[in-house]
């Protein structure tokens, strides 16, 4: 499993002198010691999620879209453990593997078909579907939903 | 009462069910409003957002410090990179601007204070994009002048941040309260419900436990009415409308012979109603049905005939209710039958038994007035015999043989003439007669007629009217023996006294009352009341000297009754008594026109006058026998003892005829019948019958001569004398034959007719009888007369005069013998009678 994320990240690699300048990198993810890095364009080589809901920190329905937590860690062959987030601010939360489910959080990297700021609470934020279940609107998933996301580690 | 109490109960049930309806509906709404509201609240507590909320507050001051941090690092010279003053610059941009559109900061917001401070916030960072954005010498150039800037926003900063968490706590407290109180109120309402619940299922079991009840109820009611209708005695009939039978129980089977499961289903007509009854069962029915008409339904008892298994009918007493019930769809007849065939077979042999009695009874009586009867006749004939033995003669001893055997005949004679009276009576054969008479006339003459008896005792008699009595109609010759008891025992049971009758009339009740008044002996009052009974007599030593049967009294009881009257007694031991006796004897019509016109001046009592009869007799018992006999023929008696009181007597008041005894002592019969028709007296004219012993041819002669008109030998019999007073005066008191002849007269003619043939026979009577009575006096031819006396009495046959019609039958036949003496007087009764019954003509 590990050799498909390397794979992917390997592509990454070797993808970035294709492009005219050299990619940001979004996300960086250690898993068992080993960094792996993702620009914007390996997350979106991903299965793409999107969904529209309300959320307490912005006025209005929005539509994100991105990869599903479920399926970037399937792509690390994770299946346990708990993903500790940090966004840029240092603000770190945990989620356990048995509370992630295969459509809920997302790596949300488009908000209403736009990248995202720093400004806007971008490049990566973690989101819920909070309109669709209650379990979605409480302070769990409100502290979970993390922003400006931008390293994430698997911990045993 | 009972089916009220249903209603009401059912109501109840009714309404209880729809208040407990109304409960749960009331109570589940308001349920499920609270419990979505309780909802609503938990669901709010369940989006918490307090805590981040806070922490977003005070993140905003962190990451102002960092943006300050990395800016003084930069001007200190400590690093020349300014992507890390663009990064938390742009960090903080994110922080401000979800403090601006956050709902969670909606409240914070609403802070004067704090929007004052975000707009602050704003303008800065509207201000610094297009230099961060811009090129590092422009950022460099401008971050002196920024840091300036920023100073100024790091004053408000912890203010907000402090309002901002006044702020929030008051927001969580209040929604703590709201859902506090949600809670309380889901609370309460739960608790209220719980009780409402308990109450519904109180409720509920009570009327569970009532419902059970009624079932129990019904259910013992339905099996004691069961009880009562297989125990009844009578048959009890259930019928529906079609006449089937829907129920039947032991009793029936047994009257009827149906067992239950042979009856039920079948046509009552078919199983118990006699063929003769069908047809009218079935129209009662029909009528029943169609129109509601109730004949026998609902009308109690009522008595029919029934019939049997095996055919035969019986009688039976019915009573049938028509009753509704929804189950067996409509009308249906309750029928109570009882056989009563053993009442009806004990009644007609209770009827059949006292028939026999009362037909034993009169049969009894019957065979007591023949029996007395028939004793009476030779009796008389031996006391008539036992006088002319006395007459012969006889030694001393025979005389005292006789005399005992005369006082022992009288008596047996008297104790056979009391049984007789009552017998009658008893028998019911006892007829009132209704004829006119004047009472105080009859008790005048009973009263002379008792005078020797009195006098011989040494008493005095007196007769008193109290008030106008006047004429009455009644049975005189009744009163006349009621009297003549009550009179006699007062005379002999009184010594040297008074004996005294007084005549009232009630003003009131209008009824005749009669007083006998004596100071004799009297009765003790312990005998008041029974001395009325029969076979009494009190004080044995007394009735050696006075006999009597003892009946006296019990025949004036009968006969005061008879006539509808009372009587009593009141007495003082010692002092005499006083016996009264009332009769209702009406008024009579007054005297009436009795002639064949209005014109007419003749005039008579109305109805039958009784006989006036003068006894001359020497011998007591001969006396007493031909009294008694006159008596029950209704006559009025006066006797006299020897020929010269018989002379005497006759000289003072009018006869209809006189008894002439021949061997007296003084003036014997001959000569005092000489003295009688040779006088001027009232009775010159009145028939004298002859009472002897000696009925020689001869002797026959010398009495004719003598001015008699006939004969009676001794002994006496009731025959002989009926036979002369018929002959004297046509006088007939047991048969009316009058009545038979006009009613077929009546039918014959019309009413109108036989009256105007009446009014003619009476006028050409009248004329008839004058011209006879002239003819007789003036000596004409006797073959005259005779054709005379016969056509008149054709006359008076053929429109009803009997009396008349008798007395002219007889002078027809002295015609025939000759006897001229004898025709004046008969014409004279003729005379009598005719103008008797056509007094009857002048009232019809």
């Amino acid at each position: 499993m590990l050799n498909i994320a390397k794979t992917v990240a390997a592509a990454a690699l070797t993808l970035m002198p294709m492009g005219a300048f050299a990619e940001d990198v979004l996300l960086s993810v250690t898993v068992k010691g080993e960094t792996l890095t993702f620009e914007r364009t390996a997350l979106e080589a991903m299965p793409v999620a999107e969904f529209t809901t309300t959320t307490i920190w912005t006025e209005g329905e929005q539509t994100f879209t991105g990869v599903t937590l479920h399926d970037l860690l399937s792509e690390l062959d994770v299946q346990d453990g708990v993903i500790k987030a940090t966004a840029i601010n240092d603000y770190a939360i945990e989620i356990p593997y048995a509370d992630i489910t295969e459509d809920a959080p997302i790596i949300a990297y488009l908000r209403n078909g736009e990248e995202m700021s720093v400004r806007d609470k971008g490049p990566l934020w973690v989101v819920y579907p909070y309109d669709t279940a209650p379990e979605f609107r409480n302070e769990v998933a409100y502290s979970r939903s993390i922003w400006q996301l931008d390293r994430i580690d698997i911990q045993e | 009462m009972e089916s009220l109490r249903r209603l009401i109960g059912r109501r109840s049930t009714f309404v209880s069910a729809v208040v407990i309806l109304l409960v749960v509906a009331i109570g589940g709404q308001t349920i499920w409003r609270l419990t979505a509201r309780t909802w609503t609240e938990i669901e709010k507590l369940a989006i918490a957002n307090a805590d981040s909320s806070q922490w977003s507050l005070a993140q905003l001051e962190v990451e102002y410090l960092a943006l300050e941090n990395a800016t003084l690092a930069y001007m200190a010279g400590r690093t020349s990179d300014l992507g890390n003053i663009r990064r938390r610059f742009d960090v903080f941009f994110s922080r401000i601007d979800t403090l601006s559109y956050s709902q969670h900061f909606a409240g914070v917001r609403s802070s004067d204070m704090i929007g004052d401070y975000i707009a602050q916030n704003r303008a800065f960072l509207d201000t610094y994009v297009p230099v961060i954005d811009g090129s590092d010498e422009t950022l460099a150039t401008a971050l002196p002048g920024m840091f300036e800037d920023m100073q100024e926003l790091h004053q408000g900063l912890r203010a907000t941040s402090l309002e901002g968490v006044r702020v929030l706590a008051i927001e969580s407290q209040d929604q703590r309260t709201a859902v506090e109180g949600a809670l309380r109120y889901l609370g309460t309402i739960a608790i209220v419900l719980v009780g409402v619940l308990f109450a519904g299922v109180a409720l509920l079991s009570l009327i569970v436990r009532n419902s059970q009840r009624k079932t129990e109820e019904i259910e013992q009611t339905q099996s004691r009415l069961q009880a009562i209708i297989s125990t009844s005695i009578d048959a009890v009939l259930v019928v529906g409308k079609s006449g089937r039978v829907i129920d039947y129980n032991g009793a029936a089977e047994r009257i009827f012979g149906y067992s239950r499961s042979e009856a039920i289903g079948v046509d009552i007509a078919e199983l118990i109603i006699p063929d003769h009854l069908r047809e009218l069962h079935e129209a009662g029915m029909h009528r029943y049905l169609s129109t509601g008409q109730k004949r026998v339904v609902g009308k109690g008892l009522v008595r029919l005939e029934a019939k049997h298994k095996d055919g035969t009918l019986f009688p039976v007493e019915l009573s049938i209710n028509a009753a509704t019930s929804r189950e067996s769809g409509g009308e249906f007849f309750v029928s109570y039958i009882r056989d009563i065939s053993q009442r009806a077979a004990e009644e007609s042999e209770l009827i059949e038994a006292r028939d026999r009695a009362v037909a034993g009874e009169h049969a009894k009586a019957k065979l007591l007035a023949v029996m007395s009867h028939e004793m009476r006749t030779p009796l008389n004939g031996v006391l008539g015999t036992l006088q002319l033995l006395a007459d012969t003669d006889l030694n001393e001893r025979q005389k005292r043989f006789v005399e005992v055997m005369d006082t022992s005949g009288k008596t047996l004679l008297e104790h056979v003439n009391n049984v007789l009276d009552i017998s009658r009576v008893d028998a019911g054969k006892a007829e009132l007669s209704t004829r006119a008479f004047d009472p105080l006339q009859v008790t005048k003459d009973i009263v002379r007629s008792l005078e020797n008896a009195a006098q011989k005792r040494g008493n005095k008699l007196k007769v008193t009217a109290l008030a106008e009595i006047g004429t009455v109609t009644g049975d005189e010759a009744r009163l006349r023996q009621i009297l003549f008891n009550l009179l006699g025992n007062a005379i002999k049971f009184t010594e040297n006294g008074r004996v005294s009758v007084e005549v009232d009339r009630d003003p009131e009740t209008k009824n005749v009352e009669f007083r006998v008044i004596d100071t004799g002996i009297g009765i003790s009052p312990e005998n008041t009341d029974r001395i009325f009974d029969d076979f009494i007599t009190l004080d044995t030593s007394y009735n050696r000297e006075v006999e009597g049967t003892g009946l006296g009294l019990g025949i004036v009881r009968r006969l005061v009754r008879l006539m509808g009257g009372e009587i009593g007694v009141v007495s003082e031991p010692g002092d005499g008594s006083v016996f009264w006796f009332n009769l209702p004897l009406s008024e009579a019509a007054d005297l009436t026109q009795s002639d064949c016109d209005s014109a007419s001046t003749s005039t008579l009592h109305s109805g039958q006058k009784a006989r006036e009869i003068l006894v001359v007799e020497d011998n007591e018992i001969n006396r007493m026998i031909v009294r008694e006999m006159l008596l029950q023929s209704g006559s009025n008696v006066v006797e006299a003892n020897d020929g010269e009181e018989g002379v005497q007597k006759a000289a003072q008041g009018q006869f209809d005829l006189i008894f002439m005894d021949i061997s007296m002592p003084k003036l014997d019969g001959i000569a005092a019948t000489r003295m009688i028709r040779n006088g001027d007296g009232p009775n010159a004219h009145t028939p004298i019958v002859a009472l002897t012993a000696h009925a020689l041819a001869d002797d026959i002669q010398k009495f004719r001569d003598a001015g008699m008109n006939d004969v009676l030998t001794k002994p006496l019999s009731r025959e002989k004398l009926t036979k002369v007073l018929e002959k004297t005066d046509g006088y007939a008191p047991q048969e009316d034959k009058s009545n038979s002849v006009v009613r077929e007269l009546i039918e014959t003619m019309g009413a109108e007719g036989a009256h105007k043939l009446r009014v003619r026979a009476c006028s050409e009577v009248k004329s008839g009888l004058e011209q006879l009575q002239q003819d007789v006096g003036a000596n004409v031819e006797l073959s005259r007369i005779k054709d005379l006396a016969h056509k008149l009495a054709g006359t008076a046959g053929i429109v009803g005069f009997m009396d008349t019609r008798k007395a002219l039958g007889a002078l027809e036949t002295a015609t025939g013998n000759g006897n001229r003496s004898q025709l004046a007087s008969l014409a004279k009764i003729a005379t009598l009678a005719f103008d008797r019954e056509t007094a009857d003509i002048s009232g019809a």
